[in-house]
């Protein structure tokens, strides 16, 4: 679904990512795990458009995206949550719903949309009209994943979805994103810092140091090798 | 001083304020969304103006009737300075948009000016109706139709770019990429379209301003910075984000205005707009009605 092929990508003379090559199968959900300034967030912006890579290739459903624009790569079918959620705090709930369906692909089943939103999130319902701005963590959480959900995507991609959330939020979060992927066939790609958890859901994870993907494996190897327990699992 | 009088004032404070309205909305909106200061705002006013003034003396067009002509005139005028000068700009980042606007601006202006009084001459015109100098009166009131048409222009002006702003998809893009135009981008909206359309739709908005400006006052090349300024000073007192406050701020400078010329003498009305912007820029930096985020 989607494929990341050596990218080299730098923020002005200073280079952060040194050949990056991660590749997620459609219906699966993948893990990309690192620490603070790996540069998990520089991958992800080069996956959407947002970086250009001086070396390498992004893939989607096949298709070269490197050098198209963001809200293309959106159209398309790939959406992302980003870090800092992406939710609009000066309009309503609803409106921020609505505007996930903003591409073509997404606009003229968003009525049918909404409804699998509210029922997977009902809280978003009751708080349809407020603006987004008064939500507490989670809910706003929750409007960003449901504004993903309106998109329609073929893929979605959740950056830090555990990021400043109480642990019941989280695992809820993460069980949401598990029936996403499974009813909704929606492949993931998930990056955490929580390993933990992304371990819990995803079938297959990429750990990402100083620039390099520098480990990978199926979630089950990857929780039972030492060195991963020592440096990311605290155990 | 009789209440006659007071109210008179009072009433064309409202109906000169409801023009500084219109002529903010254009700059108010491309400030909020582009985050660029288009100092050349007045500019556009004038040229407004003098396409209706034109249109009214080459072609005896009804300055009103005119807007068909005026509004996609400076629509166009807006995309291709848009796709010319700004649409570079907003590649920075948002603190350097302004600095760069207000260069770029500037220079816009003095371009402005000169090439209006290479083409249209420096004298002083205005658009001479057989009803200009018409007035219902109430009373004891005197209500100057083409000043009243601009308060009833304005409040429909209003209420039609609240629905649009609030109802359209467009509307909502143009409000979401002011927010934040990197996560509207990742809503899929195409944040380059959303700024040329805003930064045209500014622009038109103050070719309406102009006609009225025109029809009610007089043009020359030289009003632009006076009208560019009325406006900075709406804007600042309203703040961003709120169409309805930005009209309300200009009636407010209106008032504010023409009562202060009752209570000091005339010779202190251009002063008071400039102390209102300071005053309220030191105590309340995001405007009377704008976003505490904005």
């Amino acid at each position: 679904m989607l494929k990341l092929d050596n990218l080299h990508v730098s923020y002005g003379d200073i280079q952060v990512l040194w050949g990056v090559s991660l590749e997620v199968a459609e219906n699966s959900i993948v893990a990309l795990l690192g620490s603070n300034g790996a540069g998990k967030s520089t991958t992800l912006k080069t996956a959407l458009g947002m970086m250009r890579p001086s070396e390498g290739k992004v893939f989607f459903r096949g298709q070269d995206i490197t050098k198209k624009s963001t809200h293309s790569i959106v159209s398309s079918g790939l959406f992302l949550v980003p870090e800092w959620r992406g939710t609009f705090s000066t309009l309503s709930v609803l409106e921020n719903l609505e505007l996930g369906a903003f591409s073509s692909r997404a606009r003229p089943l968003k009525d049918e949309t909404l409804e699998r939103v509210f029922t997977i999130f009902p809280i978003l319902k009751d708080r349809q009209a407020q603006r987004a701005g008064t939500l507490s963590g989670g809910e706003r959480q929750m409007l960003a994943i449901g504004r993903a959900l309106m998109a329609r995507p073929a893929m979605l991609i959740l950056d830090e979805p555990s990021l400043g959330l109480a642990p019941l939020i989280v695992s809820n979060i993460f069980e949401v994103i598990q029936q996403i992927n499974e009813e909704e066939r929606v492949t993931v790609l998930v990056v955490e810092q929580n390993v933990h958890m992304a371990l819990k859901v995803a079938s297959y994870a990429y750990i990402l140091e100083n620039g390099s993907i520098v480990g990978q494996g199926t979630s089950e190897t990857l929780l039972s090798d030492q060195q991963i327990q020592e440096a990311y699992l605290g155990i | 001083m009789s209440t006659h009088i007071i109210a008179q004032s009072l009433l064309s404070g409202i109906l000169v304020g409801a023009l500084y309205g219109i002529a903010a909305l254009g700059l108010s909106l491309v400030f909020g969304v582009l985050k660029v200061l288009n100092i050349a705002h007045g500019e556009l006013i004038m040229l407004g103006g003098y396409a209706s003034f034109w249109a009214f003396n080459k072609a005896e067009v009804d300055p009103y009737v005119s807007l068909v002509i005026v509004v996609p005139l400076l629509f166009l005028v807006g995309t291709i300075l848009h796709f010319g000068l700004f649409a570079h700009i907003v590649r920075a980042n948002e603190e350097q948009r302004i600095k760069n606007s207000l260069l770029i601006g500037f220079g816009l202006t003095l371009i402005g000016q000169t090439l209006a009084i290479r083409y249209f001459e420096a004298d002083e015109r205005r658009i001479a109706t057989e009803y200009s100098t018409d007035a219902w009166e109430f009373i004891g009131l005197r209500l100057p139709l083409v000043r009243a048409s601009g308060l009833v222009i304005g409040i429909v002006l209003v209420i039609l770019l609240q629905l649009f702003m609030h109802r359209t998809y467009i509307g909502k893009a143009i409000r979401a990429t002011a927010e934040d135009w990197q996560t509207a981008s990742l809503s899929g909206i195409n944040v380059r379209l959303t700024y040329l359309i805003t930064f045209a739709l500014g622009s038109a908005l103050a070719g309406l301003a102009g006609m009225l400006v025109s029809v009610q006052y007089s043009i020359s090349p030289n009003i632009g910075l006076t009208w560019t300024l009325k406006a900075l000073i709406v804007v600042v007192l309203a703040g961003l984000g709120s169409m309805p406050g930005t009209f309300l701020a200009g009636v407010l400078l209106g008032l504010a205005e023409t009562s202060s010329a009752l209570a000091f003498g005339s010779q202190y009305r251009e002063m008071v707009g400039l102390v209102l912007f300071v005053i309220i820029l030191s105590i309340r930096s995001q405007g009377l009605f704008g976003e505490q985020n904005a």
